[in-house]
């Protein structure tokens, strides 16, 4: 029986529909059966984002409707052969699917996987519901900005009502050198603002871009310092205790002298 | 020296702005509530201490020392208790 994961955010844009790609394959890779599913009903990107555009017949709502059975909807990824992706329906919107169907569609998915990773439309109005509606445990992933946490932290109470517990902090898009400089939040400050508990930390990368541009997940790139991130972070998912390291990029020989002459913050 | 100087950092503005913007979000008082709740708090006040005006109270909603939500409240008292 699956464990099912909502990745959500409240702010777009900040990550969620790379982390579930990334975090989706990193399980599968750690061994597990994994389904991803895009709860973006009307503006999908799960599939352009693992490379799969070109698979798609079935989707969630011809699931639902019973136009299909599911395993006629999901689709193998194209690297892993124990990761699936059940994709969003690009030409309904996000009422035409119901809370009460997004449960029965999960507890399908169940019996089909170990891990179910829904990725969250941003908002917090019925696309968001349906997105947590079946889900066991929320991984919230916000970036380093004002605009990021303030709706975060609306998520976090609207998660909590909605009686899916504390939910998991991802913080993305995190750049050591403009927290050094004072110029952005850290991890510290986010956790003070937001209190509930950290999952892992992503590092800003252009590597992101490339790796989407080309429909490839960063974890599938031994080299990548990002991918090994997601990975930890699809660790302590199964249970791991991993300590969570600080992200340290290597500050220039000019950063290090100026910093010898500064008193600490 | 200005190599050496460091302005305050806007990260501490970001901070600082968050946190009192997320009191008011989570604690959801609207205008009209408020309103509402001065004169009615003026009124129970007024029983016991003469002199107090619902248009003077001041509220807001702040941040203890140890990070919870509180309401502060000022209730100036007029010398003329009619």
């Amino acid at each position: 029986m699956a464990k099912v994961i909502t990745i959500t955010s409240g702010k777009g844009g900040v990550g969620k529909t790379t982390s579930t790609a990334n975090l989706g394959t990193a399980l599968a890779m750690l061994g597990k059966k994994v389904i991803v599913v895009d709860a973006d009903i009307g503006l999908r990107n799960l599939d352009v984002v693992l490379g799969l555009e070109n698979r798609i017949v079935y989707d969630l709502v011809d699931v639902i409707e019973g136009n299909c059975r599911l395993r006629q909807a999901l689709i193998k990824d194209k690297h892993n052969g124990e990761l699936y992706l059940l994709p969003a329906a690009q030409t309904k919107d996000k009422d035409a699917v119901s809370q009460t169907e997004m449960i029965e569609l999960v507890d399908q998915l169940r019996s089909e996987a170990d891990y179910v990773i829904i990725d969250s439309p941003a908002g917090i109005e019925s696309g968001f519901k349906n997105a947590i509606a079946g889900a066991d445990e929320v991984i919230i992933v916000t970036t380093p900005e004002v605009s990021a946490v303030r709706d975060a932290d609306r998520i976090i109470g609207l998660c909590e009502a909605a009686g899916k517990g504390h939910p998991k902090l991802i913080i993305n898009r995190l750049r050591p050198k403009m927290v050094r400089n004072g110029e952005m939040m850290s991890v510290e400050d986010l956790l003070q603002i937001l209190a509930i508990d950290l999952i892992g930390i992503i590092p800003d990368d252009e590597a992101v871009i490339t790796a989407t541009n080309r429909g490839e997940v960063l974890v599938l790139d031994k080299a990548s310092k990002t991918g090994k991130y997601y990975i930890d972070i699809a660790r302590r998912i199964l249970g791991e205790n991993i300590k969570i390291d600080p992200i340290e990029d290597n500050p220039s020989l000019l950063e290090r002298l100026s910093g010898m002459f500064q008193s600490k913050r | 020296m200005g190599f050496f100087n460091r302005n305050k950092g806007s990260a501490e503005a970001a901070r600082n702005r968050l946190l009192s913007v997320l009191v008011s979000d989570r604690v959801k008082l609207t205008p009209e509530m408020m309103n509402r709740m001065k004169a009615e708090l003026c009124e129970v006040i007024k029983r016991y201490v003469p002199g107090i005006d619902a248009e003077a109270i001041a509220i807001s909603v702040t941040q203890t020392d140890n990070h919870m939500d509180q309401l502060e409240t000022k209730i100036p008292i007029s010398r003329n208790r009619g």
